[in-house]
């Protein structure tokens, strides 16, 4: 099968800030009730609602930081104060799915503003190259620069090893996974984080995501940040184990049979359960579908009717789901299919126990 | 884990502001030309920096059939500058590296930021937010639509370029669109050889572009006093007080395939600073281990010529010369240093492309560059710089980095190939 990585990675911590909770404990809490059926989960509202920084230095940077920058940072300070990672930090390696989700309109509007000679008068550029120019935070530019949402959070932390941030609208994400499990294992950094990041309901987002014509066709921009930590051998507990990861691309073949190839390379050796997280509720529909006909004995979590679709961030959110819910009385294997706007299909499996 | 194979690389291309393909392109830089200049297609009067080197002529669509372009939704309003110069590399390097190979073993690493939204589409989303200093999200919410209709999205997205090529070469392996800033390219080519590495793909197309000779970015680079307010690129020298902005594509073919290569990627090596969203560390500490990682890599302990991030920026220069200095010893006495930016700007994105390929250049025919602009080394950057023309020389090995805003740090390594 295509993207088996040559030996299982153990996860050893997980950090999510998304719609289905605000921290690990009770977004694992969610995803379990979930999948015992329950119906009354409760979704956190939009915009999310950000803690407070933890220390100074954070409170300053925040105020330079992006809605993605943001939201990774949170989700960050979460996962690191749980790990027990405290030294070697510029060793650890940092892989991000980002989004295209930039800077703060209203510094664009501030800007452009002051580039008038009076209210009403038309833009002009000398005013733009210098009262315009006043008028912005110095480092409006870096808001928009996508890499921003992982430097942001590895300079609060001090991460200093391999890194790479990948543009994400879905299979990015996966990318990065694949890119942090093989630093791992080639010995570029003992152990890495992998995330993905995004906000894709600030004004700009939402007007591109328009014009692209999704929202039209079911898509339901979401914001939120999710992180794993990866070790190549857990020292202590893990919260899974890293099987797989790869992406398919769907432009040859079309979706739906790729989609049916890849359930029917999963026949070979089934997951538990499966958890399915396409962008739009026609795709779930259609991945619910297959699924029950290939792996009819295969529980499946199903979650775009719950979280939208937060780009970037998606792909994270859904190993969460799949991690949240391995281990006793659980699932022993649990495969992740996701697919984003970009149309390729990334599958990745997570076990309980190291197997392989 | 087993043995690592060798990557070559099979072929080049770039769209520089001296031509439209790279032969005609190193010319100009073996003679030590310089493409800064006064930025012309907007007013740039009061602006922090009014020089940039450009592309003056007209870049055709060389390459993508309507096809790709349709899928891309891309008008004849509203043209990605990015893709356009892509493009044009693209086939070059393509067509160089004559390769044959299966879609699905094909991938595509390129490394780009966001396209930029035309100052009339900014004045338009001003217009639909209320026009005043602060967004009227109610206002925005009625008219986001129409405001949305005035401006074509795949002319923002970083993954443009990327998905035009894998159509065009019906690539189904992976597709990658890395943004790291100024290390976007570098460490695309860093991904492309590790895909190859791990079995993912045979054959990469990878490489990166800068489209930023815009009113926006020279804003915002301005901003940060990142300019050259002399408006010259001096890298390394002791007049440097800023870069000049510049716009290209390089692009390159990777592949196992030895036969005919330019040169092989020998080591890659990565780093975040982790210390500043725009200083490097004052002791270098995230180049240092960058440039480390990628000769381990190589299995060497310096290498006879390193194309330089040389930014022309005066904390830059001075930390990576230092760098450079404490990574390879005494032997960087005998490293012959240069960068490009002093004749072709900093492409941001694009930048550690079209150094790759000044190194490939020295490695293959022992052609060094210059440092355009340099004249007067400033002594806390002794190296052994190469000033004024092109020399020759045999190089078996070379070092390209590129550090990044954000404190992201990559760097190849590449050794001559025997014939």
């Amino acid at each position: 099968m295509k993207g088996i990585l040559p030996q299982p990675i153990a996860v050893v911590g997980a950090a999510a800030f998304c719609q289905l909770g605000l921290d690990w404990p009770s977004f694992r809490e969610r995803c379990i009730g979930l999948l015992a059926g329950r119906k009354d989960t409760t979704l956190q509202d939009f915009p999310l609602v950000v803690p407070k920084a933890q220390s100074k230095p954070e409170k300053r940077q925040r105020r330079l930081m992006s809605r993605s920058a943001l939201l990774a940072t949170v989700a960050l300070n979460e996962l690191l104060k749980a790990l027990p990672w405290d030294e070697q930090r510029e060793e650890l390696g940092c892989y991000m799915g980002v989004g295209a989700s930039g800077g703060s309109e209203e510094q664009l509007f501030q800007l452009l503003e002051a580039s008038r000679e009076n209210v009403g008068a038309p833009f002009s550029f000398q005013h733009f190259g210098e009262e315009g120019l006043r008028s912005c935070n110095p480092l409006y530019a870096f808001q928009i620069l996508h890499n921003f949402t992982l430097c942001h959070p590895s300079i609060l932390h001090g991460l200093g090893g391999a890194n790479s941030a990948f543009f994400s609208r879905g299979a990015g994400t996966t990318h990065a996974l694949s890119e942090g499990a093989y630093a791992v294992l080639e010995g570029d950094c003992q152990r890495a984080l992998v995330g993905g990041a995004d906000a894709g309901r600030t004004p700009m987002a939402h007007a591109e995501l328009e014009r692209e014509g999704y929202l039209s066709k079911g898509l339901q921009a979401a914001e939120g940040a999710g992180w794993i930590a990866l070790e190549r051998d857990a020292q202590g507990h893990a919260l899974g184990w890293l099987e797989r990861c790869t992406t398919y691309s769907t432009a040859r073949n079309g979706f739906e049979r790729v989609t049916q190839d890849i359930l029917q390379e999963l026949q070979q050796e089934p997951p538990e359960q499966l958890v399915l997280y396409p962008w739009n509720q026609a795709l779930q529909a259609l991945w619910a579908k297959e699924a029950k006909q290939h792996l009819p004995n295969v529980k499946i979590l199903e979650l775009e009717s719950l979280l939208g679709d937060p780009l970037a961030a998606g792909p994270a959110l859904g190993w969460l789901a799949a991690l949240a819910t391995l281990g006793e009385g659980h699932s022993k294997r649990t495969t992740v299919l996701h697919t984003g706007i970009d149309t390729e299909i990334s599958v990745v499996t997570f076990s309980h126990q190291k197997e392989r | 884990m087993s043995e690592t194979p060798r990557i070559f690389i099979s072929g080049v291309g770039a769209v520089t502001p001296f031509g439209m393909d790279w032969s005609t392109s190193l010319e100009a830089l073996r003679l030590g030309k310089c493409a800064i200049r006064k930025v012309t297609h907007f007013d740039t009067k009061d602006f922090p920096s009014t020089v940039a080197a450009w592309i003056e002529d007209d870049v055709p669509n060389v390459w993508l059939h309507d096809m790709e372009r349709e899928k891309l939704q891309l008008t004849e309003h509203a043209e990605d500058r990015r893709l356009l110069l892509a493009q044009m590399a693209a086939k070059e390097a393509w067509e160089q590296a004559s390769l044959s190979v299966e879609g699905k073993r094909v991938g595509i690493f390129i490394g780009a930021e966001s396209g930029r939204a035309t100052l009339q589409t900014v004045l338009a989303l001003s217009r639909a937010g209320g026009g005043g200093t602060k967004l009227d999200h109610e206002r925005f919410g009625v008219r986001a639509a129409d405001f949305a209709q005035s401006f074509d999205a795949s002319v923002v997205s970083p993954a443009t370029v990327a998905s035009a090529f894998a159509g065009k070469l019906q690539a189904t392996g992976p597709v990658q669109t890395v943004s790291l800033a100024c290390a976007s390219s570098n460490a695309a080519i860093v991904e492309a050889t590790r895909a190859i590495r791990m079995g993912l793909c045979d054959i990469a197309l990878c490489g990166g572009v800068g489209a930023d000779v815009d009113p926006l970015m020279l804003v915002g680079f301005g901003i940060l006093s990142a300019l050259s307010a002399k408006g010259r690129s001096c890298p390394f020298d002791i007049r440097r007080d800023g870069f000049v902005v510049g716009e290209g594509a390089a692009m390159l073919v990777l592949s196992k395939d030895s036969e005919g290569a330019l040169a092989e990627v020998a080591g890659i090596g990565r780093s975040l600073d982790a210390y500043h969203l725009t200083k490097p560390c004052d002791d270098g500490d995230g180049a240092k281990r960058s440039m480390r990682q990628a000769l381990r890599d190589a299995g060497l302990g310096c290498v006879d010529y390193v194309q330089a991030h040389g930014t022309s920026t005066p904390i830059n220069d001075g930390v990576e010369a230092a760098a450079i200095r404490d990574v390879m010893g005494v032997e960087s006495e005998r490293s012959y240093v240069s960068s490009v930016k002093g004749a072709v700007g900093h492409w941001i994105a694009g930048a550690g492309a079209v150094g790759l390929l000044c190194a490939v250049a020295a490695v293959k025919d022992g052609t060094v560059l210059p440092t355009v602009g340099l004249e007067q080394p400033d002594p806390i950057c002794a190296l052994r710089h190469v000033m004024g023309q092109a020399i020759e020389v045999p190089i078996q090995s070379a070092l390209v980095n590129s550090f990044a805003f954000g404190g992201a740090n990559s760097t190849i390594v590449i050794k001559r190939c025997e014939q």
